[in-house]
Formats: structure tokens, sequence, C-alpha cells
């Protein structure tokens, strides 16, 4: 629960401000004038801040969309994502999201009509493209955690019902659902989930629901009609990590058909080593950010020979279930040094 | 391995009449011989230091950073909770209402400063000003006092938002008289919120513990080691820490190698060994 709002001058009569205040009726309010005044200061710390994070109500003025790292290419076509919030509820120990941000709190941009003029606008320009244009929501928050307080969902599936040429993915762990159950598929939305097996989910992906929720939420989804995406990234390195994922895999295509998923992705744990390093100092004793890394390199990921047998098991038991044309891998090793970077950003982490 | 710190409480008060109260709750003790009068103590397993500091935003920036750099020198710094305890005015509050400060800033300054509100506070917030003379003219919806924005300025080099928090117990309004502000009184009025000031003291505390790295230094004690030989031992000793690698067997190891280079040796070997295992490594 919420307990303090800050809220930019702009936005205090903005209808959606008002609802989600309403929503917390309780929370302490605090005008501000611009958010980067709370949520970019210097001398926060991410760890502390995740123990009781504040809410942040906000316009987002310009760079609403931003092209994705040329070596994404689950789309095919051209590429954008966005970001209607920054930060997310749940508390991933991989999330790159704590190496990028000095704030833990909830960032949330009101102004959802905007980001929705540059999709069409944008899309527009993509009108004669053979592959539709693909917006991908979801890396720097999670893009349904927070629906039932945002109405990010409803607002843009609506968008999107009118945007042929255009297909929105959102990257989620959350099972709050809802308001995709109560209306028809969407045909040119995909819903990507991020997995990890049980064990790993319960311990790096504090606060999210569980691998066997999350299954569920997909069965129902796509039960509904929904196109489904399933994201194994990161693929995380332990002890047991064959038989996890393959117990993982085998309890997930048991119950969903494979043949109508969209698509599969598998990463390996990778890094920017700017947020490695903020990451490591935030939690020195974990043994994620030490086991296994060659953290010599300019980007943090697996020693090369390690990510290549770990993602090669788990591409190896994928196939079992899913076709080439399916499965997408994104090792940290093949890309140059920029193409890295930017698959970095975009794709360690939920 | 790796422990969590027990933060150190600094309090900072401009006046001692504003302190006694704190001093009496915590059984602080005045230290002899210090530039700005010092009180410390214990509160279970937390070192508290409590400084005069004086009236005025300088005064209270002053203080604080002199006990900073006190503090730091005998290696107590990190991860410490700062809190600013003092009266302020305000337009309509009654005398006696506590209010935990949610925005500061100087009255001749264009920013503000926001206090990370992490830590549980069940009370009113409010913004406050800090005016450079003591005044009557209130702003509508703020308190005002003369420090805080000092204070905020400096502690902020040496901890983190979250820990850095300032409560104001309202002493004036339009209604009042500023010549009946004696020691006494405002002494009481501290003394009358004692009991949610050391509740919100106990949340700050609890939020506050940090991981500090692991410390195996002594065991390389007897060798050469030039800094970048310490740095790498210090990178390699956190892996092995957080994976649960440097066991007894690998200590004694340590404690008999010859040479710096045979100690990382030793250690990447290890590294490179480790497997985590979920559920009993974290």
């Amino acid at each position: 629960m919420v307990d303090t709002i800050y809220i930019e001058q702009q936005v205090r009569e903005h209808p959606r401000a008002l609802a989600v205040m309403q929503r917390f009726k309780h929370a302490r309010v605090i005008e501000i004038e611009r958010y980067s005044e709370v949520f970019n200061s210097h001398g926060q710390n991410f760890r502390l801040q995740k123990q009781n994070p504040s809410l942040i109500l906000a316009h987002k003025s310009n760079a609403r969309l931003h092209s994705t790292p040329a070596q994404y290419e689950t789309g095919g076509g051209a590429n954008y994502y966005f970001s209607h919030m920054l930060n997310c509820l749940y508390d991933c120990r991989y999330c790159f999201l704590q190496g990028m941000f000095q704030s833990a709190n909830y960032l949330l941009f009101v102004n959802f009509e905007d980001f929705v003029a540059d999709i069409a606008s944008t899309a527009e320009q993509h009108g004669h493209d053979a592959r539709p244009a693909w917006f991908f929501s979801g890396y720097d928050c999670d893009s349904l955690a927070y629906d039932p307080v945002t109405g990010f969902a409803e607002h843009f599936l609506a968008a999107f019902e009118q945007l042929p040429n255009a297909v929105l993915e959102l990257r989620t762990k959350s099972t709050q659902i809802r308001s995709l159950l109560a209306r028809p598929a969407t045909p040119n939305v995909v819903v990507a989930y991020s997995l990890s097996p049980p064990a790993v989910a319960s311990e790096l992906e504090v606060g999210a629901p569980g691998f066997e929720k999350r299954v569920d939420a997909i069965v129902r989804l796509q039960q509904h009609g929904w196109r489904i995406g399933l994201r194994f990234d990161p693929v995380i390195w332990h002890a047991d990590y064959q038989q996890d994922y393959a117990g993982a895999l085998a309890y997930l295509f048991e119950r969903v058909d494979a043949a109508q998923i969209d698509s599969v992705t598998l990463g390996g744990f990778r890094l920017p080593r700017d947020y490695y390093k903020k990451m490591q100092k935030l939690y020195p004793e974990h043994w994620l950010f030490a086991a296994g890394l060659n953290s010599e390199a300019s980007q943090i990921a697996y020693r090369q020979t390690l990510e290549q047998e770990v993602l090669g098991a788990v591409e190896t038991l994928t196939r079992q279930y899913i076709s080439q044309q399916q499965l997408y891998v994104y090792p940290s090793y093949e890309a140059g040094p920029a193409q890295q970077q930017g698959v970095a950003e975009l794709e360690t982490m939920r | 391995m790796s422990s969590m710190a027990r933060p150190s409480l600094h309090l900072v008060t401009a006046l001692a009449c504003e302190a006694k109260p704190l001093i009496d709750c915590f059984g602080l003790r005045k230290q002899e011989q210090t530039d700005y009068p010092l009180f410390q103590g214990q509160l279970r397993d937390h070192k508290v230091s409590l400084v005069v500091s004086g009236l005025g935003a300088f005064n209270a920036g002053a203080a604080s950073a002199w006990l900073a750099g006190r503090e730091s020198a005998l290696g107590r710094s990190q991860s410490a909770v700062w809190l600013n305890i003092g009266v302020a005015g305000h337009a309509s509050l009654a005398p006696g209402e506590a209010l935990l400060v949610h925005a500061c800033r100087a009255a001749d300054e264009i920013r503000s400063y926001y206090p990370s509100m992490v830590a549980k506070w069940p009370g009113k917030t409010a913004a406050l000003y800090t005016l450079a003379m003591p005044s009557q003219d209130y702003p509508a919806d703020a308190m005002i006092d003369m420090e805080a924005s000092g204070y905020f300025t400096a502690v902020s080099r040496f901890s983190t938002a979250e820990l850095i928090q300032s409560i104001k117990i309202i002493s004036d309004n339009q209604r009042s008289n500023l010549e009946k502000l004696s020691p006494t009184v405002i002494s009481d009025l501290i003394q009358s919120r004692i009991t949610e000031l050391c509740s919100f003291i106990d949340n700050l505390l609890a939020i506050a513990r940090l991981p500090q790295p692991a410390d195996y230094l002594h065991l390389i004690s007897h060798l050469h080691a030039s800094v970048s030989h310490r740095a790498q031992y210090a990178r390699l000793i956190e892996h092995l820490s957080a994976t649960g690698g440097l066991d007894e067997q690998l200590q004694q190891a340590l404690g008999q190698a010859n040479t710096i280079a045979e100690v990382l040796a030793m250690l990447r070997e290890r590294r490179d060994q480790q497997v985590p295992v979920l559920n009993g490594v974290d």
C-alpha cells in the first residue's frame, strides 16, 4: 500500500491522477514541480527505498518512444519500446532497474494519451512496411502488475484495436489479467510472460506471483484467445538448473498449447558494468552477483563457456516443445559491444 | 561473511533545551573538550550521538558535518541514521503538534530537498521553510524554522536520503507570543512528543541495516600486497563469501600462503569451482 504520493503540479487535475489519488485516499500527498526533484536526486538507496516505495505521478513531456536495439528481433519489423511507468512492484534480484535508477519509488506518467498519439503517428510512418511495427511495454516496469491502479491495459488495448499495422507486446509476471479477460482478445497484442523455474522464482523474484500462478494466468489468457509469448530471460545458472528448467518446461507445456505460442526467448544473465557495480554494492552478500560471472568484461555476464553450456542446455530442453521458428536465443557474446549493451538494457531481467 | 551493520544514530538540535529531553531519554553523557556540545550513549546496539549546533542554518550544517567527520574518523559513519529535532512555527497548527518534514527549502533558494519517506511515521507531515531570522510571518501551508535546510544540505553528503529526517514540534503560531517561548517551555514541548520520537527512531533504525562487505584482510597481513592486489583480493573474498565458498580449510590455506599471487590463485580456483545452490546460500 502506498502511503506517500508525490504529484507534479501540472498533473494535479489530470483525470488519471485524480483517479489514482482516489484509490489511495489515506496517502499523504506532496506537491512537487518536477518528478526529477524526487526521482533523480542523488544519495538515494534503492534497497532501503524498496522497503516502502512512494508513488510519483508525473507528466512525460518528451522521449516517450524509443527504438529497440537492432539485435532485438522478436517482432520481426520495426521495434520500439515505451514506459508509462518506471520501477516495478516486484523486487527481482537480477532486475537491471536496481542498477539503472537512483530511486525505487514508482514513477507513473499519467498522460497515456500522449503515449498513444506518439505510437499512432509512428505506426503510421511504418504503414507500408511488410511487417507491422512492434511496440514493447514492460521493460522499465511490469506492464500489468499495477494495472488495477493505472488502467493501463484498458487504455492501450483500446488504442491498439485502432492500429492494425502495429503490435503491442506486454511484458509481465503479473496475474492481474482481469482487464484482459473482460474483453475479446486483440489479435495485434501479445502478452509475454517472464518465467523462471519455481525454485529460481521463489528465491530471486521477490514479491512476484509464483511460477504455477503465472502458468495458470497464461492458460486462462490463451483459452481466451490472447497471443502468448514466453520469456526465460535471464536463464539462471545454479546447481540443479537443468533439472529445474526441465521440470518447469514440462509443467508449462502440459498446460499451454505450444503450437499457439507466439515466441519463446532465452537469454543469459547479463548487465552493463555500471549497473552491475551498483547492484553488487546493494547486495554484496548475494550469490547472484558472484557466481559464474566474468566480472572483468565491459558487460557483466556468465563466463562465455558457462553461458554457452547453460543456454545450450535450456535451448535443447525447450526445443522438445517448441519449433525453431518460435525460439529466439540471446547470448551475451555473439553480438558486437554496442548491441550487447542495448540488449542487456532491454533483455536482462524480468 | 558479510555482516549487517548496526547503524549509529545521530541527533541534531539547535538548542540545549531541545536536546535535554533526548539526553534524558537516551541517558547520554556529555563529552569533554569538543568543538560543539556533544552527548553520547547507547540505544541497545546502536551508538547514539547528539550535537547541539546553535541557531541558524549555517551552524546546523557545520555541526552536522563536524559530527559526521568525527564519526567517520572513528569508522562509525556507514549507514548512520540522522534526525534533526527542534521547534518550528506554523500559521495555524497548535503548539505541541509533531510533524515530519516532507520537503525543506531555504527561503533564498529555489530547489527543495525531499527527504525519502521510507520509515513509518503515523503522524502528519509538512513542508518547511528555513529562514535566516525569527519571524511571525507564517506561510499558509508550511512550517518555518531556522536550521533544517543547513542540516539537510550538509548531512546529505554523508548518509543516504532515506535515513536523513527532521521532525519539528510546533512552538508558535499566529495567535501565540514568541516572547513567552522560554527554554523550559521548549523542553516541555519536545518532552511531550518523546514517545512518538522514539518510535520513529526505532523505525528508522529498523530500515537502516545494510550489509557490510566481508573483511578478511587479516588473512594476508603477513604478505606484501599492492593496492591493486588488495582490491583483487577483496573482490574475490566478496564473491566467495557470497557463494559460501570461504570455508575454514580455505582460510587456513590462505593464512599459510607465501605470496599474494599464491593467495589470489587459490581464490580464483575456488571461485571457478563454486556452483550456486538455491534455497540455502542466500
